[in-house]
């Protein structure tokens, strides 16, 4: 009996090398897949985004030949810009306040609407058709029925004796009268959200609640539905509060940001700065600032969302 | 403890029936199955006796009082669900405190923060948690108590479901298919684990399954129900070996029951069994043959019929031969032991013997006849007790 020594053989070799370039063609796939993909992203989206960083360092102004770099002085500027802070301001009461009502509201009516079996298609319609609207055309309807004089709500108002009220002129009713618009807007779009979130709610859950007495309206939403919708409700919070930091139409079509500055949001500020004042660099910073506020929001959305409650 | 007596009870969803007056009693203590093909109501039929469905027709009882106008929670009874229906934002822990939670502390107590300054509440909460802890540490799921239900296996997932189940003391179990989402194995050892709890808990047990391997190895009496109807509740065994309805013989037992048109088995049955009168009494007449209840002979023995081997599968402990025999559709499945009998191969031919008092005879509506009113079947009776 001979004893054959161990060699790697030639096929060996060659499998090897069949793998590698099995390799490299499925990496030159993905290239050609992703690539395009990837090159729009980077077109649209990452060069304008360190375009506005760079341009927040300048003095440009839009239209301008030439331009200095001056640091972090636009950040200076905007710490110590009074309208600025007042802007700000405003948008975050504004937030604070229209977020939780349209997310609150809109959980009502979606468990309104699941309770009864009755006109469902119907109800869910006429929540979701402000969503559906043009902001632009819807606001100009908003401005006919909030005018002064000849509007329908001062008329209705002036039926109960109640003194006329100039809605969008008044800095007192400015605000709440713009957070009551973006409520009816984006009302629909947060209950849209809950009614899907409600139909993945095993209705096994609903029927062990109940055997296990947890069956009177209150203590079933505590112990089933409420906690469950948990994971849609954060969604609903951060996708309705990007909305309501981006408020911009709804002032730009009725009120300016007047009277005074009264009602003027961050968006607005920038968009005043940058193409009405030609500062670009400074509506850059200011940019530049919204631009942290969203990736803020974004960041907390996936941290939360990540950590989410599994379905089993 | 408790008795329940279902009496008459009828429902339907639109215009399908799926409960057509079914009157049932369960004995206080009676592991009782209720199993049939999926859609035959059997589930229903559960949900009622739960309250979480309300009967069209007919009265539940348990114990000693009707409790029709009863919800789930006042019935005494605990469910466990095919989904196992774990909270899943919950700890086992707080799982399975639900039912003690919502009937031993009262609304204000449940609520978070004011509710720990109601007075009594945290001498309420520690109690559960001990009660919740001992059927833990019975059901050996206690380490898991912190846990959520995402992050068990489906048999831990399956302990905490009756767990919950049990920690109230109900007066009846509920469970609808609770084994069904598991794998085969883990299957088999649950499905001791609950024959021992039932014998530990002595309460009365009511157990959904599609699973007739199941139903006969759990159950005191099973209930078969197909199409909204009971067919036949008796002891695993008479169910096997003594069924009603041909519709009972072929759903119990693995692999099936070998069902024959009498008609293909004229001569062998004339010549074999002596089936007295005319070929105008077997229209129609099924004969049935359990598998172990065929043997197999040599080609020619007397009152024999000849076939042909199409197939043979070996289990290990079994061997299931498949023989094709003239004028039938589908082969017949013999079980043997591997040792036993002839070399088997197939193509092989050979011939089946089988005893009269093995022949299950269904007449043209599927029911059983037994002696009356078919006077083959008395020649049948008469021969085997010869």
């Amino acid at each position: 009996m001979t004893i054959v020594p161990y060699r790697r053989s030639v096929g060996h070799n060659a499998a090897i090398s069949a793998i590698g370039r099995r390799r490299t063609r499925d990496r030159q796939t993905a290239v050609m897949l992703a690539g395009p993909g990837i090159l729009l992203l980077f077109i649209l989206f990452i060069l304008p985004a360190i375009a506005v960083f760079a341009i927040a360092a300048t003095d440009w102004q839009l239209g301008a030949k030439s331009f200095s770099f001056v640091g972090l002085r636009n950040f200076e500027l905007l710490w110590q810009d009074a309208d600025f802070w007042h802007s700000m301001i405003n948008t975050l009461a504004f937030v604070s306040v229209c977020v939780p009502v349209t997310v609150g509201l809109g959980l009502i009516v979606a468990l309104l609407i699941e309770a009864e079996s009755g006109f469902r298609a119907f109800y869910r319609a006429v929540h979701f058709l402000p969503f559906m609207a043009t902001m632009a055309a819807a606001a100009i309807a908003w401005e006919s029925l909030l005018h002064p004089t000849i509007g329908l709500l001062n008329q209705i108002l002036r039926s109960f004796g109640v003194q006329d009220t100039n809605w969008l002129r008044d800095e007192n009713t400015v605000l709440p009268v713009l957070g009551a618009i973006f409520v009816w807007k984006n009302l629909g779009y947060a209950m849209l959200l809950f009614l899907a979130g409600l139909k993945t709610i095993p209705s096994d859950l609903y029927d062990a609640a109940e055997v296990d007495g947890a069956d009177g309206p209150l203590s079933r939403l505590a112990t089933v539905t409420l906690p469950l919708l948990g994971p849609i409700a954060m969604f609903a919070l951060v996708v309705v509060a990007l909305r309501a930091f981006e408020v911009f139409d709804i002032i730009k079509v009725l009120t300016q940001g007047g009277p005074g500055k009264a009602s003027e949001m961050l968006l607005y500020t920038l968009y005043v700065e940058s193409f009405e004042y030609l500062r670009t660099g400074y509506g850059a910073a200011v940019s530049v600032v919204f631009l942290l506020i969203v990736i803020g929001l974004t960041l907390l959305q996936v941290f939360v969302l990540d950590k989410r409650v599994h379905y089993q | 403890m408790a008795s329940i007596s279902l009496d008459g009870i009828g429902k339907s969803f639109g215009r399908t029936r799926v409960l057509k007056r079914i009157s049932l009693d369960i004995r206080d203590g009676e592991f009782l199955t209720l199993v049939g093909p999926s859609g035959c109501g059997k589930s229903t039929l559960l949900r009622i006796i739960a309250g979480l469905e309300l009967q069209d027709e007919g009265s539940v009882r348990i114990g000693d009082r009707a409790v029709d106008g009863l919800p789930p929670k006042a019935r005494d009874v605990a469910m466990v669900f095919q989904s196992y229906a774990l909270y899943p934002h919950m700890t086992v822990e707080r799982n399975m405190a639900v039912p003690l939670v919502m009937r031993r502390l009262g609304a204000l107590q449940r609520m978070p923060l004011v509710g720990r300054l109601a007075p009594g509440t945290e001498r309420m909460r520690a109690s559960i948690a001990a009660d919740v802890r001992k059927v833990a540490l019975a059901l050996g799921i206690e380490p898991l108590l912190a846990r959520k239900p995402g992050q068990l296996s489906g048999g831990q997932r399956q302990r905490v479901a009756v767990g919950r189940a049990m920690v109230r003391q109900p007066a009846v179990f509920l469970m609808d298919e609770p084994l069904s989402n598991l794998d085969a194995k883990l299957r088999v050892s649950m499905r001791a684990e609950i024959k021992e709890l039932h014998a530990k808990l002595g309460v009365t047990f009511v157990y959904v399954t599609h699973d007739q391997a199941e139903a006969m190895t759990l159950s005191d009496r099973v209930d078969l129900m197909i199409d909204g109807e009971l067919v036949q509740i008796a002891p695993p065994q008479v169910l096997y070996n003594d069924p009603d309805h041909v519709n009972v013989a072929a759903f119990v037992g693995s692999p099936s029951i070998n069902l024959v048109q009498a008609t293909a088995l004229s001569e062998w049955l004339a010549s074999a069994v002596r089936w007295a009168g005319d070929a105008g009494n077997l229209d129609g007449v099924t004969i049935g043959f359990r598998p172990e209840r065929l043997s197999i002979c040599n080609e020619g023995t007397a009152g024999s019929i000849a076939g042909r081997i199409r197939l043979v599968e070996h289990l290990g402990a079994d061997r299931y031969v498949h023989i094709d025999i003239a004028r039938t559709e589908r082969p017949l499945i013999v079980r043997t032991h591997p040792h036993d009998g002839p070399d088997l191969a197939p193509g092989a031919t050979i011939a089946l013997q089988a005893e009269p008092k093995d022949m299950l005879v269904f007449d043209a509506a599927g029911r059983r006849l037994r002696k009356r009113p078919c006077d083959a079947t008395e020649i049948l009776i008469a021969r085997s007790s010869a």
